[in-house]
């Protein structure tokens, strides 16, 4: 009876194998772009909160008041048309578009930017402190809502954000953050797609909105597939076999290996994030100036973005990263300099024998222990003793903000990026004093720094090109001093196949691509 | 028999409450910035402050972990730190896939281990037993990564036969409503009927299936080729075959059930382990389970979930530890 048994269940089995296999019940008509995610598709749908990955499909189903351009540097109208502001910089006033429906078919409309907005700041999570100057959303009428600041703010900057700047229909207002990531699909955009299902933390698929307020093309994809494939090699064989059509991040033999594909376009792209040294600026020997200059100088960069980095990375000019306002080209930056470096040693006086620096590092990237062996190696010819110490992000950031300088390390590595087009990011966090230490990790205390700092952030919504020089002058002097360094500018690999048009990546949206403009040959 | 499951489940609970304990204390005295990883890294002060209070971070110790023990007794394991989704919720779809990925492992693994350890214990010394033997200690001893690539290149890369990854084909999950009872989508197909979403499924299990398969079948051979070759050798064996039962009888029916034993508890033992060590076959399949989600999960410290994991790690430990001591106490000799 048993075996009876067993013997029926395998050739059931066996049988709907092969009705799998032929795929009998059909395909759907319409081609679907698959992309391949590297990791998580999202931690949470929820456009109030979500912080990371997550715009992936965020940027695809909802929508924001702005966007940043990254070629032109200026914001765009997107669901707003145009805005005005006071000239102290604190009163907006920004004009909607009166054709865009949400994907429940209600109008977007001042009421549904209000709530929104609100429901943001009010939850506060993720990035909701960009809206911190905001005191009150007002609706002036169905098409133009006001926000009134308690300083000048450039709130069209805000709004063209990645994260926290969606607009939701009122009904999703409503919701709670479970309604969002529910598995059939819930979603309250403006998009062009909408969330057709999920899979928890593994997959999302995206089905086109016919209402939506720009024109459809014939070759759009009305279907999009964004699934987490963690491996490199899983990602590039999709590619390969044509499965899927755009992913990230790949090892360096699957790079070469997709390089001679014809079938694949590798492309490099330059992002927002860099990768920043620190120096205690407030312990022997990193609070002697021309000391820290001796370490910019023997900091191998080229050779790190040659070696270590394969051309994932590309020279850093200054804090703030090439394609954003603020960037400066002239910017004072260290090269690798052996000679040069000697001579800082020299003049600084330290006496290297009594030296240990301890490098802090994040465990769980191999690129930072590796150049910090590298650079291990050059500091050595100069007598220099360097320890690596790896912590968890945990251990790692509550070891620089230990209460006592003496008990922090000496030199701390983290990557950065800005949350909206604003260089303001790297200034406030990381160059104005603060009382106990944040995210300041070089323990900077120059009170000119931080006024000019503070005037740059007032100039921003009424004079750009102040605020700009403002941020060049700090920027040059944080520089000068090697209080702090950046060593590279991260470049992302992406791969796209060449079955696809229109694939762009705007460093202003971290990894997310807009499958809107994407077109199938 | 009754009293023995109850005892074993009764002390089956204080494991569980030892873990729970254990794991609640160590994750909260290892250095972690829990309000940063809920309000966010670069979180205002005020956006801080909010956390905790809605964390309950603000009380003691000790009345975080009485309010830990109310919650977990109606069901509630609380939120991921990371992905603010409830954890019961994420471990309903992680754990299901991970589950059935292991069942179908194991099952290939008894059908194809049992088979291999018996061939191999019947023809001792001859070539088919060296063969076998060497087949083990490779299963056993290859890196599961490695063979799931290898599979993977040669079967989905080269040869176009079985899918590269996932549970089911993205056309599947388009076309099909796919069922949901227990979450695991092979049993639920055959519940629900739905054929066609069995063949792809069942087609998207076999690579997957069959590399977490690998280190139990050389398990299984080995264990049960050992037990065998003990039991062969005794005494009644040979009175079965003089009295002139057929071989066959005598080897399936007799000599196999006495060598279950063991091999039933090592089997329960490696299955338990597994649940929680399918990372590395996940990843390269891209399944959607427990694997990733455990080891994002500790890498960021995220300790509700941490705790969820312990939790449903222990629990199948102890039923599947009471499965194995059922299976030996069936054998008569053994007196409860």
């Amino acid at each position: 009876m048993k075996k009876s048994l067993v013997l029926m269940l395998t050739i059931l089995l066996a049988a709907s194998l092969f009705a799998g296999c032929g795929q009998g019940g059909g395909t759907t008509s319409d081609a679907i772009l698959y992309y391949a995610c590297g990791s998580e598709p999202y931690l949470t749908l929820d456009p109030s909160v979500e912080n990371s990955n997550g715009v992936c499909v965020l940027q695809n189903v909802y929508e924001t008041l702005t966007r940043y351009n990254d070629q032109t540097g200026e914001v765009e109208p997107c669901l707003a048309t145009s805005w005005t502001h006071s000239d102290d910089g604190t009163v907006w006033d920004f004009t909607l578009r009166e054709d865009v429906t949400f994907h429940d078919g209600t109008k977007m409309n001042a009421n549904a930017v209000k709530k929104s907005i609100e429901r943001t700041i009010g939850l506060g999570k993720g990035a909701a402190y960009i809206w911190a100057n905001v005191e009150t959303i007002e609706v002036v009428s169905d098409y133009v809502v006001r926000f009134t600041c308690s300083a000048s703010t450039s709130v069209d900057l805000i709004t063209s954000a990645a994260y926290a700047a969606y607009i939701m229909s009122e009904s999703a207002c409503d919701q709670e953050s479970d309604w969002f990531n529910n598995e059939e699909g819930n979603d309250g955009g403006s998009g062009p797609y909408t969330v057709k299902s999920l899979v928890t933390g593994d997959q999302v698929i995206l089905s086109a909105y016919d209402g939506y307020w720009q024109e459809w093309k014939e070759s759009s994809y009305k279907t999009v597939v964004i699934k987490k494939h963690v491996e490199s090699s899983t990602r590039r064989q999709l590619l390969e076999t044509g499965d899927a059509q755009i992913a990230y991040n790949f090892s360096t033999t699957d790079i070469s290996a997709l390089k001679a594909n014809e079938k694949v376009d590798v492309k490099y792209v330059n992002t927002y994030n860099n990768i920043l040294l620190f120096f205690n600026t407030e312990k022997e020997p990193c609070n002697n100036e021309e000391f820290r200059k001796a370490l910019a100088y023997s900091f191998p960069y080229q050779e790190v973005i040659d070696g270590v980095l394969e051309n994932r990375g590309q020279l850093s000019r200054g804090l703030v990263t090439p394609g954003l306002w603020g960037h400066d080209e002239n910017c004072t930056q260290y090269e690798f300099n052996m000679d040069k470096a000697r001579e800082c040693l020299a003049n600084s006086g330290v006496d290297v024998s009594a030296v240990n620096l301890e490098f802090a590092i994040q465990s769980g990237y191999t690129e930072y222990k590796d150049f910090a062996q590298l650079w291990q190696t050059y500091l050595k010819e100069l007598g220099i003793n360097m320890e690596i110490r790896e912590r968890g992000w945990d251990a790692h950031i509550e070891h620089a903000r230990a209460t006592r300088p003496e008990d922090r390390q000496d030199i701390f590595v983290m990557i950065w990026w800005p949350d909206y087009a604003d260089p303001s990011s790297w200034f406030q966090s990381m160059v104005h004093s603060e009382e106990s230490p944040a995210f300041n990790l070089s323990y900077i205390k120059n009170a000119e720094w931080d006024a000019k700092i503070e005037e740059a952030m007032q100039l921003t919504a009424t004079d750009r090109a102040s605020a700009e020089a403002l941020y060049k002058e700090v920027q040059m002097g944080v520089l000068d001093g090697a209080h702090m360094i950046p060593v590279y500018d991260q470049v992302i690999t992406y791969a796209v196949s060449t079955e696809i048009d229109g694939f762009y990546y705007n460093p202003a949206y971290p990894n997310s691509t807009l499958y809107f403009n994407i077109t199938h040959k | 028999m009754g009293k023995y499951i109850i005892k074993r489940l009764l002390n089956g609970l204080i494991v569980l409450l030892g873990v729970v304990t254990i794991t609640f204390f160590i994750t909260r005295v290892v250095p972690s910035d829990v309000a940063g990883k809920w309000a966010g890294e670069r979180a205002t002060e005020e956006q801080r402050q909010q956390a905790i209070a809605e964390l309950g971070l603000d009380k003691p110790l000790a009345t975080q972990y009485v309010n830990y023990l109310k919650d977990l007794l109606s069901g509630d394991l609380g939120r991921s730190l990371r992905t603010k989704e409830l954890i019961t919720k994420e471990l309903a779809s992680y754990f299901p896939a991970t589950m059935e990925l292991v069942l179908v492992g194991f099952l290939f693994a008894l059908f194809v281990g049992i088979p291999m350890g018996i061939y191999s214990a019947k023809k001792n010394g001859k070539m088919l037993d060296h063969a076998t033997r060497f087949f083990s200690i490779g299963a056993v001893s290859l890196p599961t990564f490695w063979v799931a690539m290898v599979f993977q290149l040669v079967f989905y890369r080269i040869l176009n036969w079985l899918p590269l990854g996932g549970r089911m084909s993205i056309n599947a999950s388009l076309l099909y409503e796919i069922p949901n009872v227990t979450g695991m989508l092979i049993i639920d197909c055959i519940l629900t009927g739905s054929w066609e979403l069995l063949g792809d499924a069942f087609v998207h299990i076999i690579m997957p299936g069959f590399t977490i398969a690998l280190y139990p079948i050389g398990l299984v051979a080995r264990m049960t080729r050992s037990a065998l070759l003990e039991i062969l050798n005794e005494d009644y064996i040979t009175a079965s075959k003089s009295y002139g039962i057929r071989e066959g009888k005598v080897l399936w029916r007799y000599a196999l059930k006495n060598s279950l034993g063991a091999t039933a508890t090592v089997v329960a033992l490696s299955m338990g382990y597994s649940l929680t060590n399918t990372f590395l076959t996940e990843t390269i399949f891209s399944w959607p389970g427990l694997g990733s989600y455990v080891s994002k999960s500790v890498t960021t410290l995220d300790y509700p979930a941490i705790m969820g994991i312990a939790i449903i790690s222990a629990i199948f430990y102890v039923i599947l530890n009471l499965i194995a001591d059922i299976i030996i106490a069936l054998d008569p000799r053994i007196r409860l």
